[in-house]
């Protein structure tokens, strides 16, 4: 008797959650009805294992992975358009003179820092020398390499006086700290420390509060220079440690967007809740990056054995269901001059790897990743297919500014990267200026490759810079320098509720302008 | 009888005698000798913590740096941060400013440690102060329930929600509840967390899933402890056999006399869980995004930002031995004889 009560009381227990689920789906899915943009509302937004310990540009050597808040916060004199375009935001335009010598940009007449302080050129000149002081350690040192000085030519105008003609000059603000300005006057009442947490700036929105990696909220900017922008009230960000509670968040409307590293399981547990997975091309290829410059890897077997040793479609199957593309080059195929098929790529064989190792007498290496669930997964699945060739893996997982560390102090011989850019010579581990010998996160050294990226970023004609660009892709795949997996498309997960979201590829994963973005 | 008592009712407070009286009471020296304890296990935690984190590799100057910086810069910033100082200076220097409440400033962020600490140690305090409430709010009335009744049903079902808390995993139950009371019903947010000076109303409803999950357990522990130490009292202590031959009600002797000495076993494991409860939060404050300390603990390590790790295993190692010093102190109010210095066998 008593265990028919239970029974009973279980199955109505059932009963009564599957029919609250049912009435809870029902009214979600009424309310889904599609308008165009409005004003006003709240967007929270989930990022994954992000953190921001500060938001001031030139002392934040972390920029492209903090790109969707310096947007917000700061604005951008130039905007990352759909595809491989780069449109004018708070620059008007710009010319180029002086056989390419110099570049003019012209300001939008009027600009305004939240404070109600005035926009000029000179905080541009300012924030940008700044940015490219040495002990500032910007990431864009080695873009901008190029530019011999910065000034300003009235209250609207600045002028970028380079050493030779850049290619990449106008695509090298993108996601990088030049492109965000600094507002001098709080900057030098707050003083630095205070400004890096409550950033006062000219983007469509402006710092409510911060609590520095865990939550950082924002409400619109009234002095914003584009009328009607943004429509949200208020964006919030905050960081989630895992998908999973990630996912459970925008399921539950305690979030309406999560972007970031996601996987492809999560991505289909998202279209299961119903879900938006909008998606673009990759732009990233996740690549194992080797340095050259010291042992195991200066022995070009050593680099051949691990070529052979990865089976990159492998990787993809398991980090991310099979989804995405096998790539040979440093870009995926949402890049300006992606290649599929490099000539003398060295593919998986794992007889030759291991004969390879066997020759050497033995290989190990240490395999430096970011101390992410997915940077580590990617680890052990390389570390067995190495061990599996008879090479010794030590997996060393690090935080993204310990990596750095590492870069800075040359002290690894082997990395997981996901990097690239919608231009192979801008963005991180690519084909820039900083990835020649001279750059700190490259580990070749080689002056003709060195050569070949110079050459290319001074051709002007895109025609002419790609073929350069491809005949940097065939030396590096036949010296067996970096050997690239795969890469995936870019997507986030969001509600049916939120329109104007268009992704724009990133460096370190999908971009949002939030400025477009409302609540259907 | 009855008259004197009347008369002592009708004498007016005096507070002179009474803080005389207060000062004159054997409790006085145990907490001095509590507090006297407490500071060499202080400056043993934070001996610790300053070596271990000062045997790490890489280098806190090169850090603050970044990239780009020359071996000029970063000896010259060294010796501005002292850190080319001799191990035990350091050291010494540091406790000094710990002492005067000086933490320093993050390496990673710049923000002064104080600030970080102020910022996230309220969110953490109060998801184990609800934490707590919550698995004693159940525990005692079920433990209550299960000791008068054993292996009646409340006892058997205590039992097995008992089991479950003790063997399911934090995360698997936070996931779980998520999934119940956040996605599927909507009552609680699954993520984040609203201040109390935000919104009351939203700052209980954030807290209820993270407090609900971490004080699962403790509510799995203290509801069995304590009914097998009421247990314990009822069976085997003669004032027990003595209340229920002067004809004290069941109920009277179960809540009056077998608990209150039961609580005693319960304090001592409250006293002890609040060590552990601390690495628990950091668990339970990723899972649900919320800012607290464990969460910022978590990235200090990660980043190597050892000022901000120091700061804040030091203020938890004291919030630790005071939690453990109140107990002590709660036991002088639930035992007579600790009060008045008595043997208590």
């Amino acid at each position: 008797m008593k265990r028919l009560f239970l029974t009973r009381a279980v199955k109505s227990s059932i009963g009564l959650i599957l029919l609250c689920s049912t009435v809870l789906a029902a009214t979600g899915a009424s309310s889904s009805a599609s308008t165009g943009p409005k004003k006003g509302g709240s967007l929270t937004v989930l990022e994954i294992a992000s953190q921001w310990p500060g938001l001031d540009p030139p002392t934040n050597n972390q920029d492209a992975a903090d790109v969707d808040y310096e947007n917000a916060i700061f604005g951008q004199l130039f905007e990352q358009g759909p595809g491989t375009t780069v449109i004018d935001d708070l620059a008007q335009n710009y010319k180029t003179s002086d056989g390419g010598l110099e570049i003019t940009i012209n300001l939008r007449k009027g600009l305004k820092f939240s404070d109600g302080t005035p926009y000029t050129a000179a905080d541009v000149v300012t924030s940008v020398e700044q940015d490219l002081l040495p002990s500032n350690g910007c990431l864009c040192d080695s873009d901008f390499a190029v530019m011999s000085s910065i000034s300003a030519n009235g209250p609207d105008q600045v002028v970028l006086h380079l050493t030779h003609p850049s290619a990449t000059i106008i695509d090298s603000f993108i996601s990088e700290a030049p492109n965000w300005t600094v507002d001098p006057t709080a900057l030098a009442s707050m003083g630095e420390p205070a400004y890096a947490q409550h950033p006062i700036a000219a983007g469509p929105f402006e710092v409510v509060s911060n609590e520095a990696s865990a939550t950082l909220v924002l409400k619109r900017n009234p002095l914003y220079w584009e009328k009607g922008h943004p429509y949200l009230n208020s964006l919030t960000f905050t960081s989630v440690a895992n998908e999973t509670s990630g996912v459970a968040g925008v399921e539950s409307g305690s979030a309406q967007l999560m972007t970031g590293g996601i996987t492809e399981d999560t991505l289909k547990q998202a279209d299961r809740a119903g879900l938006l997975t909008p998606a673009i091309s990759g732009v990233l290829a996740n690549s194992i990056q080797l340095n050259d410059k010291i042992a195991p890897f200066n022995n070009p077997l050593a680099r051949d054995a691990i070529y052979y040793a990865t089976n990159s479609k492998q990787i993809m199957n398991v980090i991310n269901s099979g989804v995405g593309k096998v790539v040979e080059c440093p870009c995926g195929p949402g890049s300006l001059y992606y290649e599929a098929k490099v000539p003398g790529y060295r593919t998986y064989d794992l007889a030759k790897a291991t004969a390879l190792v066997t020759q050497l007498g033995g290989l190990s290496t240490q395999l430096m990743v970011l101390n992410t669930p997915t940077g580590e997964q990617t680890g052990e699945v390389i570390a067995s297919q190495w061990e599996a060739a008879g090479i010794k893996v030590q997996i060393v997982p690090d935080s993204l500014q310990s990596v750095i560390n590492a870069y800075i102090s040359n002290s690894w011989t082997s990395t997981t990267e996901a990097g690239g850019g919608i231009d192979p010579e801008v963005g991180v581990q690519a084909l820039g200026t900083r990835d020649t010998s001279k750059g700190i996160f490259s580990g070749t050294t080689d002056s003709t490759v060195d050569n070949l990226i110079a050459q290319s970023e001074e051709t002007l004609n895109s025609a002419n810079r790609g073929v350069l660009i491809h005949k940097i892709y065939a030396l590096l795949a036949s010296d067996a320098y970096n050997l690239y997996t795969y890469s995936a498309p870019q997507q986030v997960v969001m509600t049916k509720t939120l329109g104007g979201v268009l992704l724009v590829p990133g460096q370190l994963g999908p971009a949002i302008n939030y400025e477009n973005v409302y609540i259907k | 009888m009855r008259k004197g008592v009347e008369v002592q009712r009708s004498e007016a407070p005096d507070l002179t005698r009474t803080f005389r009286n207060l000062l004159r009471s054997p409790s006085i020296p145990v907490i001095g000798r509590r507090v006297l304890q407490a500071i060499p296990v202080l400056w043993g935690v934070t001996f610790l913590t300053f070596s271990l984190l000062n045997l790490l590799p890489g280098s806190a100057a090169q850090s603050l740096l970044g990239i780009g910086a020359t071996k000029t810069e970063i000896a010259a910033l060294s010796k501005r941060l002292g850190l080319d100082k001799p191990f035990f200076v350091r050291y010494g220097e540091w406790l000094g400013h710990i002492v005067t409440g000086h933490f320093g400033a993050s390496l990673a962020s710049g923000q002064a440690v104080s600030t970080i600490i102020g910022q996230r140690l309220p969110v953490t305090l109060e998801l184990i102060g609800f934490a707590f409430f919550l698995a004693l709010f159940f525990a005692i009335p079920v433990a209550v329930l299960a000791a008068r009744w054993p292996r009646g049903f409340v006892d058997r079902v205590a039992m097995v929600i008992s089991m479950l808390g003790l063997s399911v995993p934090a995360f698997v139950v936070g996931l779980i509840l998520i999934l119940i009371f956040a996605v599927h019903a909507g009552w609680f947010p699954a993520v984040g967390f609203t201040s109390l000076s935000q919104n009351v109303g939203q700052n209980l409803r954030s807290m209820v899933l993270p407090s609900v999950t971490l004080g699962f357990t403790l509510f799995a522990t203290y509801s069995r402890v304590l009914r097998a130490d009421i247990l314990d009292q009822l069976s085997s202590e003669d004032y027990v056999v003595t209340a229920k031959a002067k004809g004290v009600s069941p109920g009277r002797v179960l809540v009056r006399h077998a608990l209150r000495n039961s609580l005693f076993g319960l304090l001592t494991l409250v006293g002890l869980n609040l060590g552990a409860l601390v690495g628990g939060t950091v668990l339970i404050e990723q899972i649900f995004a919320l800012p607290g300390i464990g969460q910022e603990l978590i990235q200090a390590i990660s980043n190597r930002d050892i000022v901000v790790v120091q700061g804040i295993v030091v203020v938890l190692a004291v919030a630790v031995v005071l939690a453990n010093l109140v107990t002590d102190l709660l036991y002088a109010v639930l035992d007579p004889r600790i009060r008045y210095g008595r043997p208590t066998n």
